[in-house]
C-alpha cells in the first residue's frame, strides 16, 4: 500500500486496520487453511501443477515460441529438436506452441462449463432439497433423466445435434455436468435445512429465497466445490474426447483433444504429435484430482477443528 | 378453557385451541402411513408478561408444541390466537412480518447460530427484514443489544465458534431481542449449559422479561428451572397436557400421578434432603401406538379398570388448576 | 508419599493434548483417592477435566493426548506406567467403565446378548492368563433352549443372569440390536456388561446425563442396589449436583484441570470451603428454592494459556495477592473429623507458611 500523503496515509492506515480487524476471524481461517495445506503434500503438488497450468495459459502468447497455426509444409513431421522441443506436426506446426496455446482453450472450457453447470446444479439442487416434497420429486426426476444416459454419449448427442463447434461442445458438456452438482447440493441442502440455525433465521422472518441462497447455499457449497475441482479433470477429458471425435473444437484450433486426434494417424512413426498434448491432458487431470482431494481434506470439518 | 371473563381476555396474549400435530411415517413407499401424535388436542392460554412453563420427558411433544405455536411447523388442526389474531389464518407473507413479534431461543447454542456468519450479521439479519434502517443504524442497534446481553462491541465481527456455550446463548437472546418481540419461546434455553452459566442466563432472562414486558413460553425437562422461572406450568405426557395450573398448584398440590412421580424422580441437590426415590416404572410408550384410555395407565401406580378404557378429560379441580385424571391426588 | 486410598490413589496427574493452536494443559496435578467399596463423585463443569481424569485412570487417553506426570495407584499397581499387556488384565476386569452415550458404546451390528457373551469370554480369557481363573457362578438354568450353540453355555448363562440383574427380560433383549434399545435399556445393557466381570472399580462417566429424569432415577436406583450388593467402588463423573448428592459418599470438585476440593458428601455440601465450590452450589436451581440463583462471574479459562497460580483466581471473589503467583497446595483442612478427609486447594485455608 503506497502512502500519498501522511494525513491520507494515516487515515487509510486506520481504515485498513479496521478492515483487517473486522476480518480477523476470516484471516485466521485462511491461515489455518494454509497450515493444513502445507501438511498435505499431495494437495501441494496439485496446487503447483494447476498453478503452472494457469500461469502458462495466462502468459501463453509470451511463452509460445512460434505461431501455433502457422503451417510450414516443408518441415512437416520433424522430430523434436532444440528449436522445436515437442517436434512439428503433419502441417509443420510447432507442437509445443500448440500445446501452450491450447492451455488457454482448456482454461476457457473449464471456466465456462464450471460456471454454467454449477449455477444450474446449485439452483436445482438447493431448491429441491430445501422445499422437498413435490418440488423435489419433479426436479430430481428431471435430473435422473439426464443421469440415465452415459455422460459422454449424451454430450456427444448434444454436440452432434447442435453442430460441432467448440462453443456447442461447451454447452453440451454443461448440460450433462450440472446433474452431479444438483444431486450433491440437494443432499447437502436436506442436511442443512433441518439445522437449528436455519429454523432460527426462519423464525426471524426471512423469506425462502433469502434462506435458500444466503443461508443454505453457503453451507452446502463446500462439497460441491470439492466435486467441481475433482471433476475439472473429467471435464478436460470430455472436452478432449469430443475434440478427438471431431465433435468439439475444429482444426486448426489447438484444443488438446483435437491435436491428439489430428496426430493419431501418425502415432506409429511420429509419436510426438500425440504424446505431448496427451501428457499435458494427463498431468492437468492429475493436478485437478490432487487439488480436489486436498481441498476436500482441508474443508473436512473433522480435520478442521 | 371455558368462560373467560372480559378482563381475563385482555390479559391473555396467546390462546391455543385444540392444537394437534400429527407426523405421518411410512414404513415404505406403498404402505399406509402411521401417525405420530406429537401434539394431541392441547388447549391453554398464556397470560401477558408471565412465564408459561411446559415440562415433560423427551417424546412428550413439548418441543413440537413450541414450534407449532410459532407456526414454524404447520399444525394439523386447531388454532393459535396471538393477541386477538389467529396465526393459522395468516398468509405466508403476513406471517413473515408477524414473526417480529414472536421469537424463539432454541436449545442448542452450538447449532442455532449460522457457523459462517459473524455476530453482527446474525443479529442484524432480522433488523434488515423488519425495519428500514441504514447500515449505521443497524450497527448501532447491534452494539446496544450486545451490551444489553453482556457481550462487548468488539464481538461484532467474530464467528460463533469463537464463543463459549453461554456466550452463544447470549447471542441467540440478542438476536431475538433486537426485534423487540412480545413473546419468546424458550426451548430448553440452558440444558446445554453448565450450572453456573445457566444461573447467569436464567437470571438475565428474568430481568429482560421485567424490563421489556416480555411473555415467555419456557419448554424444559428440568423441573428446577421451571420452578425458578415459571408462573404457570403445563405437564405434558405423550402429546397431551395432563396437568395445568399455577406453579404452586403443580408443585405443592400436585394432582396427576405422572406429574407427582416426575417431581419425585428429581434427585435433590443436597445430601441432607432425603430422596424419596419413588420410581416411575417403564418408559414413555411410542407416540404412534398410544395406550387406550388414559395414556398414562400402563405406568400409573394408581391405575384402575376404568383408566384402561375411558380417556379422562382435562377437568378443573380448583380455579385454574386442571388435571387429566380419573382419580386426581390431593383432591 | 503416604498411601491415601487402598483402592485408587491418583496423585499429581498431569495430562496434555497437543493441538494446532497449542498445548492444552487438561489436567494440572489431579489428586483423588478412594477405598474399596466407596463411591466418589467427581463434579465440575464442562472442560474441567473430569472425563479426562476418568479416561486417564483407564489409560484410555489417546493421541494427541498424553499423561506427562503423576501416578495412578490401583491397589498395588501404578496404572500410569504399566505395560499395555498388564494393563489389559486390569481394564475391563478390575476396572470397568460405562459411558454417557451407551448406544454409541455398543457395536451396532452385533446382537446385545452376543456382545455381552463376547465381553464375558474375553475377560475370562484375560483373567485366566493373569491368574487362576475366577469362576462366575451361574444361577440355576431354567432349561431354556440354547440359542448360542457355538458359545460357551456358561457365559450365556452369566449373560442372561446379568440381564436379569439389570431389570431386563433376557428373552426379549438378547436378540435385539443396539439401535432397537431405548437410552435407558442401552445403559442397563452397559451396566450388565460392565458388572459381569465383577470389577473392583466401576467408572461411570455421566451415566445418566443423556436420559430423562424418570429414567435417570431408575438407572441410579439400579446402580445403587447392584453396587451395594457387590461392594463395588464407583467413580461417578457428573455435572449434576443432585445425582452426586444422592449417590456418592465422597465428592471431588474439579475446576480447570485441578481437584480444588475433596471430602465427604457432608463436608462438601454443608461446609464448602473453596470459593468455586461455594459458587457452584449456589448456582444450582432446586425445586422449592426461593432465593435468587448466584452465578460465578467470568468464564472458564482457556487451558492452552491458563492463568498462572490458582487457575480460579481471575474469577475468585476472595482473591489475594499470592493467588496468581503460585498454585495453592492440596492440603487437609484442620479441625475436621478424620472421616471427612476434607482437603482444599486454596490459599485462604493454608496454615501459615
Amino acid at each position: 500500500m503506497k502512502k500519498t500523503s501522511s494525513a491520507a496515509g494515516s487515515a487509510k492506515d486506520t481504515s485498513l486496520k479496521k478492515f483487517l480487524y473486522e476480518r480477523k476471524p476470516m484471516l485466521d481461517d485462511v491461515k489455518h487453511s494454509v497450515y493444513l495445506w502445507k501438511k498435505t503434500p499431495l494437495a501441494l503438488i496439485g496446487t503447483v501443477i494447476i498453478g503452472l497450468f494457469l500461469l502458462i495459459a495466462l502468459f501463453a502468447p509470451l511463452l509460445a515460441p512460434y505461431d501455433p497455426i502457422a503451417t510450414d509444409l516443408s518441415r512437416k513431421l520433424e522430430a523434436p529438436s532444440a528449436a522445436h522441443p515437442f517436434g512439428l506436426d503433419q502441417f509443420g506446426r510447432d507442437v509445443l506452441s500448440r500445446v501452450i496455446m491450447g492451455s488457454r482453450i482448456e482454461v476457457q472450457i473449464i471456466f465456462i462449463i464450471s460456471i454454467i453447470s454449477i449455477t444450474i446444479g446449485l439452483i436445482v439442487g438447493i431448491v429441491a432439497g430445501y422445499f422437498g416434497g413435490v418440488v423435489d420429486e419433479i426436479l430430481m426426476r428431471i435430473t435422473d433423466i439426464f443421469l440415465a444416459f452415459p455422460r459422454l454419449v449424451l454430450a456427444m448427442a448434444f454436440a452432434a445435434a447442435l453442430r460441432p463447434t467448440l462453443a456447442n461442445a461447451i454447452v453440451a458438456i454443461s448440460l450433462v455436468e450440472w446433474t452431479v452438482y444438483a444431486r450433491l447440493a440437494r443432499a447437502e441442502a436436506i442436511k442443512v435445512r433441518s439445522q437449528p440455525y436455519i429454523e432460527a433465521i426462519k423464525a426471524v422472518g426471512a423469506s425462502d429465497f433469502k434462506i435458500m441462497f444466503f443461508h443454505v447455499l453457503p453451507m452446502s457449497i463446500s462439497p460441491v466445490i470439492v466435486q467441481l475441482t475433482m471433476r475439472m479433470g473429467t471435464i478436460i477429458l470430455t472436452a478432449a474426447s469430443l475434440g478427438f471425435l471431431g465433435l468439439g473444437a475444429q482444426p486448426p484450433l489447438p484444443e488438446w483433444g483435437a491435436i491428439v486426434s489430428d496426430g493419431r494417424s501418425y502415432l506409429m512413426n511420429n509419436w510426438w504429435i500425440t504424446a505431448f498434448p496427451g501428457m499435458a491432458i494427463a498431468i492437468t487431470v492429475l493436478g485437478f484430482n490432487l487439488l480436489g482431494d486436498g481441498i476436500r481434506d482441508i474443508l473436512d470439518p473433522r480435520i478442521r477443528r | 378453557m371455558q368462560a373467560t371473563t372480559e378482563r381475563e381476555n385482555r390479559d391473555i396474549l396467546i390462546q391455543a385451541n385444540h392444537l394437534r400435530k400429527l407426523f405421518a411415517v411410512k414404513k415404505n413407499f406403498y404402505s399406509h402411513p402411521l401417525y405420530v401424535k406429537a401434539v394431541d388436542d392441547c388447549d391453554f392460554s398464556i397470560r401477558k408478561n408471565t412465564v408459561f412453563g411446559i415440562v415433560g420427558e423427551s417424546g412428550s411433544g413439548k418441543t413440537t408444541l413450541g414450534r407449532v405455536i410459532l407456526r414454524l411447523i404447520e399444525a394439523t388442526g386447531g388454532s393459535v390466537v396471538f393477541d386477538g389474531k389467529n396465526l393459522m389464518s395468516l398468509s405466508s407473507q403476513e406471517l413473515r412480518l408477524f414473526r417480529r413479534r414472536m421469537q424463539i431461543i432454541s436449545q442448542d447454542p452450538y447449532n442455532s447460530l449460522h457457523p459462517r456468519k459473524v455476530v453482527k450479521k446474525l443479529i442484524g439479519e432480522g433488523l434488515g427484514i423488519h425495519f428500514r434502517l441504514s447500515s449505521q443504524e443497524i450497527d448501532e442497534r447491534v452494539k446496544n443489544i450486545l451490551t444489553l446481553v453482556g457481550l462487548r462491541e468488539e464481538h461484532m465481527y467474530r464467528y460463533p465458534h469463537e464463543f463459549s456455550g453461554g456466550q452463544r446463548q447470549r447471542i441467540a437472546i440478542a438476536r431475538a431481542l433486537v426485534l423487540k418481540p412480545e413473546f419468546i419461546v424458550l426451548d430448553e434455553p440452558t440444558s446445554a449449559l453448565d450450572v453456573s452459566v445457566q444461573a447467569i442466563i436464567l437470571k438475565m432472562l428474568k430481568e429482560l422479561k421485567r424490563d421489556f414486558a416480555l411473555t415467555y413460553m419456557l419448554i424444559t425437562h428440568d423441573l428446577a428451572v421451571i420452578d425458578y422461572m415459571a408462573d404457570d406450568v403445563a405437564v405434558m405426557y405423550l402429546g397431551q397436557i395432563v396437568e395445568l395450573g399455577s406453579k404452586n398448584d403443580i408443585f405443592l398440590r400436585t394432582a396427576h400421578p405422572y406429574a407427582c412421580l416426575l417431581i419425585d424422580s428429581v434427585p435433590p441437590p443436597t445430601p441432607s434432603e432425603h430422596w424419596s426415590g419413588k420410581i416411575l416404572n417403564g418408559e414413555i410408550p411410542s407416540p404412534i401406538h398410544v395406550p387406550s384410555g388414559c395414556r398414562f395407565h400402563p405406568r400409573c401406580p394408581q391405575a384402575r379398570e376404568i383408566c384402561k378404557t375411558k380417556e379422562p378429560v382435562l377437568s378443573e379441580l380448583q380455579p385454574g388448576h386442571f388435571a387429566k385424571c380419573h382419580f386426581p391426588l390431593n383432591a | 508419599m503416604r498411601r491415601r486410598g487402598d483402592l485408587l490413589d491418583v496423585s499429581n496427574l498431569r495430562v496434555v493434548f497437543d493441538t494446532y493452536t497449542g498445548q492444552v494443559k487438561a489436567l494440572n496435578g489431579v489428586e483423588l483417592w478412594m477405598n474399596h467399596g466407596e463411591r466418589l463423585g467427581v463434579v465440575g463443569e464442562t472442560g474441567c477435566g473430569k472425563s479426562v481424569t476418568a479416561l486417564s485412570v483407564m489409560r484410555l487417553i489417546e493421541e494427541p493426548g498424553r499423561i506427562t506426570e503423576g501416578t495412578i495407584l490401583f491397589e498395588d499397581k501404578d496404572l500410569a506406567t504399566l505395560s499395555e499387556n498388564t494393563l489389559n488384565t486390569v481394564r475391563g476386569k478390575d476396572i470397568a467403565m460405562i459411558f454417557q452415550e451407551p448406544v454409541a458404546a455398543l457395536n451396532p451390528v452385533m446382537k446385545v446378548g452376543a456382545q455381552i457373551v463376547e465381553n464375558i469370554e474375553c475377560q475370562r480369557k484375560s483373567a485366566a492368563l493373569a491368574r487362576v481363573s475366577d469362576k462366575a457362578e451361574p444361577a440355576a438354568d431354567d432349561g431354556s433352549p440354547k440359542k448360542h450353540g457355538h458359545r460357551d453355555t456358561d457365559s450365556v448363562k452369566t449373560m442372561r443372569d446379568m440381564l436379569g440383574h439389570v431389570g431386563l427380560d433376557w428373552q426379549r433383549t438378547e436378540n435385539l440390536y443396539p439401535h432397537e434399545l431405548s437410552g435407558g435399556m442401552a445403559q442397563r445393557v452397559m451396566i450388565a456388561m460392565a458388572l459381569s466381570s465383577r470389577p473392583k472399580l466401576l467408572i461411570a462417566d455421566e451415566p445418566t446425563s443423556a436420559l430423562d429424569v424418570t429414567i435417570q432415577a431408575q438407572i441410579l436406583n439400579l446402580l445403587n442396589s447392584l453396587v451395594r450388593e457387590t461392594q463395588t467402588a464407583v467413580l461417578l463423573i457428573t455435572h449434576a449436583m443432585g445425582v452426586a448428592a444422592q449417590f456418592c459418599d465422597f465428592i471431588a470438585v474439579m475446576y480447570a484441570g485441578n481437584v480444588v476440593e475433596y471430602g465427604s458428601l457432608q463436608a462438601i455440601f454443608n461446609n464448602p470451603l473453596h470459593p468455586y465450590t461455594k459458587g457452584l452450589l449456589q448456582a444450582v436451581p432446586k425445586i422449592g428454592r426461593t432465593d435468587e440463583l448466584q452465578s460465578i462471574p467470568g468464564i472458564v479459562p482457556d487451558l492452552i494459556d491458563p492463568p498462572g497460580g490458582c487457575r480460579f483466581h481471575p474469577r475468585c471473589p476472595h482473591r489475594r495477592p499470592e493467588c496468581d503467583k503460585a498454585q495453592p497446595g492440596f492440603e487437609p483442612v484442620g479441625g475436621e473429623a478424620e472421616a471427612d478427609r476434607h482437603h482444599v486447594a486454596c490459599f485462604l485455608y493454608q496454615r501459615d507458611q
